[in-house]
């Protein structure tokens, strides 16, 4: 059996557990983000042939007043970044804590999710903005919680850059 | 053969007194009697030797000496039963005597589960939580139990291996791990510690967890009731050992759980519980039984001899030996009874003094804990109003605050007291800091002013040590903010709320 720790991050109110809570069978409450700052979840699943158990780690977002606690990002395999495509400032919040985790871990596999997707008519995010980070060689996937659209493929594009 | 008397004289002059040895010799081999007296001199002292050297005699003698036994028991068994008496009846006495202890025990037992109020009240507490009465039972007569083991890696909290005893509940033990770190870096994030310093310890009701930090692993002990201080310590050693074999897998572990095989013999030591020892109290219920039992059965024989007697009168006067044997095993019984009574006596005895003096202390240190409760609770009203009384001036139109600033510096240290009672005694602190201005301005400025001086002294705050998440900044010209609130001054003001 393999174990590997994923974390999700971005903006506040960008989607993250709304994500993983589709993701998974959540066993404990969300009452965990407001007071530690993180809650977990696991998702088993297949790669390979292989068992890996995913470990989601479901970071506060970042807002005026809170930062990151950059304790909790110690020790991942690699992470999601989120970005609400009706927030265009979400968009600018992600990229300064992909770099912000660059200059902490390095260089570890990364996956973005442009989500609510279902929202896509008032989006502000537009592919010229995303080409950056595409030339970069990351992912960006298009996801909506709400009608479950790319949240598998989010989650088994970033396992399958841990190389089991 | 001694020849012709030359051939005699002969052998004289060659052997001399020698060959009348030999001669002695050879007659002593061919007559039994003589060889025997000569073999009875020696042969204590040769089974002696040989029985020193090796075990080949006891292999020998055994076969023969079994079937002599054999054969005399099963010639003479009265004779043995004889012999055998004096060794075998106390010991007898003694087993039985034990059996019926136990049984005693077990009986008043089973009546105590199923009578007693005690009982009874488990069966409700049972049947009001849901839980079975044998976990009631259970949670009732333990002293601790460890029912969880955690093995964590430290670096990515993920869990290595996890051990749960027997009827102890576990939820998902990978998620338990993960939020054990997290709570770990949590309140090192939070509160300003040494970096060495880890979170050892954490208790809700009668649940303490045991934390050991080893280099590249956390060892964990989900405690349920009173832990002892030599489960630390055991704890302690635990760890050392496992990173003392499971070094280099700890070092590069990428996820790979497979290469821990067998670290739960290392683990399985851990799991160890301690029951309240049973007050020895004499088994009324159980006696009470038995000498009702004793009672009926001892009518029945009455009855049964008294039937018998008219008719077997001659027979009975014939066993009066018989009668007088049977009254004294009886008193020798009731004698031991009486003993055994009087040596229970004595533990139950010793056993009050030792819980009387346990109840002492216990009542000590709840004395002690009551007065260092009310003493922090003092403390931190104390603190709190001397926070909400104070204030920073602000120079007109302006909002800067200087982290450096006397005034700030000695705020910092009193939330810093306050934050520590407020530990001490179990609570939340929320300190809210309220942006004020003169009636001077418009409203919009006002507000923005009052929203920037409150903002910049939580920034301040921060500087000095003080952790964000306990400070919220707002101005007081908020909506829905009571107009007792808004105080007409260049200044802010600060409100504290315990949770």
């Amino acid at each position: 059996m393999i174990q590997k720790k994923i974390c999700l991050l971005g903006s506040f109110s960008v989607g993250k557990t709304s994500l993983i809570r589709r993701y998974v069978d959540s066993l404990f409450n969300d009452r965990y983000l407001t007071t530690v700052g993180v809650k977990i979840d696991k998702k088993q699943l297949q790669l390979n042939g292989q068992e890996m158990t995913l470990m989601i780690w479901d970071i506060a977002g970042e807002d005026a007043f809170t930062s990151i606690r950059t304790a909790y990002l110690r020790g991942m395999a690699g992470y999601i970044i989120v970005v609400d495509g009706t927030r265009p400032q979400s968009l600018e919040v992600a990229l300064s804590i992909h770099q912000m985790v660059q200059e902490s871990a390095g260089d570890l596999p990364v996956v973005f999710a442009l989500n609510k997707a279902d929202l896509k008519h008032q989006w502000q995010i537009d592919e010229e903005k995303l080409l950056p980070l595409r030339q970069q060689g990351h992912a960006v996937i298009e996801t909506s919680a709400k009608w479950d659209q790319g949240v598998n493929e989010l989650f088994l594009h970033l396992a399958k850059q841990f190389g089991t | 053969m001694r020849g012709s008397p030359d051939i005699a004289q002969l052998r004289n002059l060659l052997f001399g007194k020698e060959y009348d040895d030999l001669l002695a010799l050879k007659e002593q081999f061919e007559h039994s009697g003589k060889y025997s007296a000569s073999v009875a001199n020696v042969i204590s002292e040769a089974i002696s030797q040989r029985a020193q050297r090796d075990d080949s005699l006891t292999i020998a003698l055994s076969p023969m000496v079994e079937q002599t036994l054999t054969h005399a028991i099963q010639s003479q068994p009265k004779r043995f039963a004889d012999v055998l008496y004096p060794v075998m009846g106390p010991a007898i006495r003694k087993s039985i005597q034990q059996a019926l202890n136990e049984l005693l025990e077990s009986i008043n037992q089973l009546l105590e589960q199923s009578f007693s109020l005690r009982a009874w009240r488990w069966r409700f507490d049972a049947w009001l939580t849901g839980k079975s009465y044998a976990q009631i039972a259970l949670m009732h007569t333990l002293v601790y139990q460890v029912e969880q083991v955690f093995l964590i890696h430290r670096e990515t909290g993920l869990l290595l291996h996890h051990l749960v005893a027997e009827k102890a509940i576990s939820k998902d033990p990978e998620i338990v791990s993960g939020m054990l770190t997290a709570i770990q870096d949590f309140v090192k994030d939070s509160f300003t510690t040494n970096s060495e310093d880890t979170l050892d310890t954490l208790r809700l009701g009668d649940l303490t967890v045991l934390v050991e930090h080893g280099p590249y692993a956390i060892t964990a002990l989900v405690v349920r009731g009173t832990p002892p201080g030599e489960l630390r310590a055991l704890l302690t050693e635990i760890s050392e050992n496992i990173h003392d074999r499971y070094a280099q897998p700890l070092k590069s572990y990428d996820g790979d759980t497979s290469r821990f095989a067998g670290i739960e013999t290392l683990l399985a030591p851990c799991l160890k519980h301690q029951y309240h020892p049973r007050r020895q109290r004499k088994p009324w219920l159980a006696m009470a039984l038995l000498a009702l039992l004793l009672a009926g059965g001892a009518y029945a024989i009455y009855a049964y001899r008294h039937g018998h007697s008219q008719a077997d009168q001659p027979i009975a006067v014939q066993q009066p030996q018989q009668a007088q044997q049977n009254q004294q095993a009886l008193m020798d019984n009731l004698q031991q009874l009486k003993q055994a009574l009087a040596e229970q006596q004595s533990r139950n005895a010793t056993l009050e003094t030792s819980l009387q003096t346990l109840q002492e202390q216990q009542k000590q240190r709840e004395e002690q804990q009551t007065r260092q409760t009310a003493a922090n609770e003092q403390q931190l009203a104390t603190l709190v109003k001397q926070l909400e009384a104070s204030t920073f001036p602000f120079i007109n139109a302006k909002a800067d605050v200087d982290p450096d600033n006397p005034g700030i510096q000695q705020t910092g240290q009193t939330i810093r007291q306050l934050l520590q009672t407020a530990q001490l005694a179990d609570k939340t602190p929320q300190i809210t800091i309220i942006g004020n201005t003169d009636e001077n301005g418009t409203d919009t400025i006002n507000k923005t002013l009052a929203e920037e001086r409150a903002a910049n002294m939580r920034d301040a705050l921060i500087q000095t040590g003080i952790p964000a998440f306990v400070l919220r900044a707002q101005a007081a010209h908020q909506t829905g903010a009571p107009a007792t609130s808004h105080k007409n001054e260049r200044s802010i003001r600060y409100k504290v709320e315990l949770y």
